[in-house]
């Protein structure tokens, strides 16, 4: 039996400070999240200066809890990773330039993380679910439909043509007046709502590539809350929360069940913050019962930014020879599958 | 005491081995990309001047005024090399550091760094004993020539915003400016690293936990949000 591989994981790369440790990317020992959701609420959104300078205030105590409810130090950890794109560049700066310093003062191998391979990644957690799948990481900066070949292999089937879907929760919960940010208020609400109750015009529905697009939902939504107030018509607002958040959960499932026929793969995983959707959850898993698939999620806590999904991720990539060079930038735009 | 100094609040990124007896190595990159250069300056520093990095006792960062992601890459930087190594840090004025480059001049020394919009970050300070006679602050520069104005001595400025307003402060302040020469304009390590000795002497020392840069201007969402009112 090999000898054990223990991953410190540290991500930074929008408004939640987190680190995590994972033994043999799989097994959760400690995962830390410091969110500062209730600090940007009041600005309806992430302010990038600000999570930076929070990050940078926080980011010890964050690291050195993670440390200590896995109950290692620092000596015990075999390899250091911290996400350094997408995401905000000031933000992700922190938790790489912390990462890289740590990892370089302790001699250990450094590997830097694509957050959205994290997200992805966080399905291993567990250790009961293995490539090759089609997962949808959705969240409120990225949306993507992938083929995961193997660890670390992608293909990038499908994405978001402008806003990704948690942003299009953010701007219509903002619309409706349930405040930020906008997938669990939205879910909240459509539970009161009749999902029927409103047809939204379904973006891309009947292309036949997997891409997809909020802009025109989220367009529709607005102009139907103006059509409303100018006729002087009362808004139910749960009926509306709930038939946009059936309008965007068909277009995504849709578009998730058509990926894995055309690969003919039987495995759907859903990850990121959307991921924690319980009506996308629950509707993903009646349509990939017709096609005879199994839909894997990973736990609500690991589809948030997190920072054990990131160790996770740099898990495999290590144990395929993947080290990261002290001149590791930050890249606010980096792509899926894409090795700095 | 041995204390690694780290400066990349502003175009340089600059980096030094500083001893209570002397310097032991410096190495600066007057060429931005800070998050690219500063961590492989450090393993260079290292391994040129053979020195184990556990030997270090303290780590001395700017923490400020100026460029905010600057600032943060060397405070992270800075946090995770003292957390792996468990000691404290030291947080070093950058306009402090600015004026140590010149603290042979006997008149007023005025450490500036641009802040944009004919503002500087600045100071002023005497220096035969460098005396803070002005706290950091923002200041147009209308503002530091009136400071100027109240001492008779003459002033040299210091530091990237002479590139900037050197002629303007000329205009504006006339013979009593003086500007100090490119090398002394660019930040530098050493400086930083012996200022930290003398804080360490006084004790002026900070946890890894703690540690965090002063960026004098709050971010332009707050400014916004306090102007609103809300
Ligand atoms: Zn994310």
């Amino acid at each position: 039996m090999d000898k054990d591989i223990i991953v410190l994981g540290i991500e930074s790369s929008c408004d939640e400070t987190a680190a995590g440790v994972v033994k043999n990317g799989k097994e959760v020992l400690s995962n830390v999240i410091h969110s500062q959701i209730e600090i940007h609420r009041k600005y309806g959104g992430v302010v990038p200066e600000i999570a930076s300078r929070k990050h940078i205030e926080v980011i010890s105590f964050v690291v050195e809890e993670a440390l200590q409810k896995a109950g290692v130090i620092l000596d015990e950890i075999d390899v250091i990773a911290a996400t350094y794109g997408p995401g905000l560049v000031g933000a992700l700066l922190v938790g790489l330039s912390y990462g890289k310093a740590l990892a370089y003062a302790k001699s250990k191998p450094f590997v830097g993380v694509n957050h959205i391979e994290g997200h992805i990644a966080a399905n291993y957690l567990g250790g009961e679910f293995a490539p090759p799948f089609i997962c949808l990481v959705a969240s409120g900066g990225h949306s993507h439909i992938v083929f995961v070949k193997d660890y670390g292999e992608y293909e990038v089937m499908g994405q978001t043509m402008d806003d990704a879907a948690g942003e299009a929760f953010d701007k219509v919960a903002r619309a409706l007046g349930l405040g930020y940010p906008g997938g669990p208020a939205i879910e909240k609400a459509a539970k009161m709502g009749n999902r029927s109750a409103i047809e939204f015009p379904k973006s891309f529905m009947e292309e036949r590539n997997f891409d997809f697009s909020f802009s025109g939902l989220k367009t529709a939504v607005l102009n139907y809350l103006n059509r409303q107030r100018q006729k002087g018509e009362e808004i139910n607002v749960y009926d509306v929360a709930a038939s946009f958040q059936r309008n965007v959960v068909e277009v995504l499932i849709k578009k998730l069940i058509d990926a894995a026929k055309s690969k003919n793969i039987d495995k759907i995983s859903i990850a990121g913050g959307v991921a924690s959707n319980s009506f996308l959850r629950q509707k993903l898993e009646e349509e990939a019962k017709k096609i005879g698939a199994r839909v894997h999620y990973p736990d609500k806590i690991y589809c948030t930014d997190n920072g054990a999904m990131i160790a996770t991720a740099a898990y495999y990539d290590f144990i395929k020879g993947k080290i990261s060079g002290w001149d590791l930038n930050a890249i606010p735009y980096l792509k899926i599958g894409e090795k700095m | 005491m041995k204390v690694l100094a780290i400066d990349s609040s502003s175009k340089t990124a600059t980096v030094a081995l500083v001893e209570e007896n002397g310097v032991i190595g410096e190495y600066s990159i007057n060429y931005l990309r800070h998050s690219v250069i500063l961590m492989p300056m450090i393993d260079e520093l290292f391994k040129k001047c053979e020195v184990p990095i556990n030997q270090i006792t303290h780590i001395a960062v700017s923490e400020g005024p100026g460029s905010f992601t600057g600032l943060r890459i060397g405070a992270a930087t800075a946090k995770g090399l003292a957390h792996a190594l468990n000691i404290p840090i030291v947080g070093v004025s950058s306009l402090l550091a600015l004026a140590y480059n010149v603290s042979e001049f006997e008149g007023l020394i005025c450490p500036i760094i641009d802040a944009l919009n004919e503002n500087v970050y600045g100071m002023l300070i005497r220096g035969d004993n460098f005396e803070v006679l002005t706290e950091v602050g923002v200041y147009s520069l209308e503002e530091i020539a009136g400071l100027v104005r109240n001492y008779s001595s003459k002033v040299l400025f210091v530091g990237e915003g002479v590139y900037s307003y050197k002629n303007k402060l000329q205009d504006i302040i006339g013979k009593k400016a003086l500007f100090a020469k490119d090398k002394d304009n660019m930040a530098r390590a050493v400086s930083l690293g012996e200022i930290a000795i003398q804080k360490i002497k006084n004790g002026e020392v900070v946890s890894y936990f703690d540690f965090k840069p002063v960026y004098i201007r709050k971010s332009a969402a707050e400014v916004r949000l306090i102007g609103e009112g809300s």
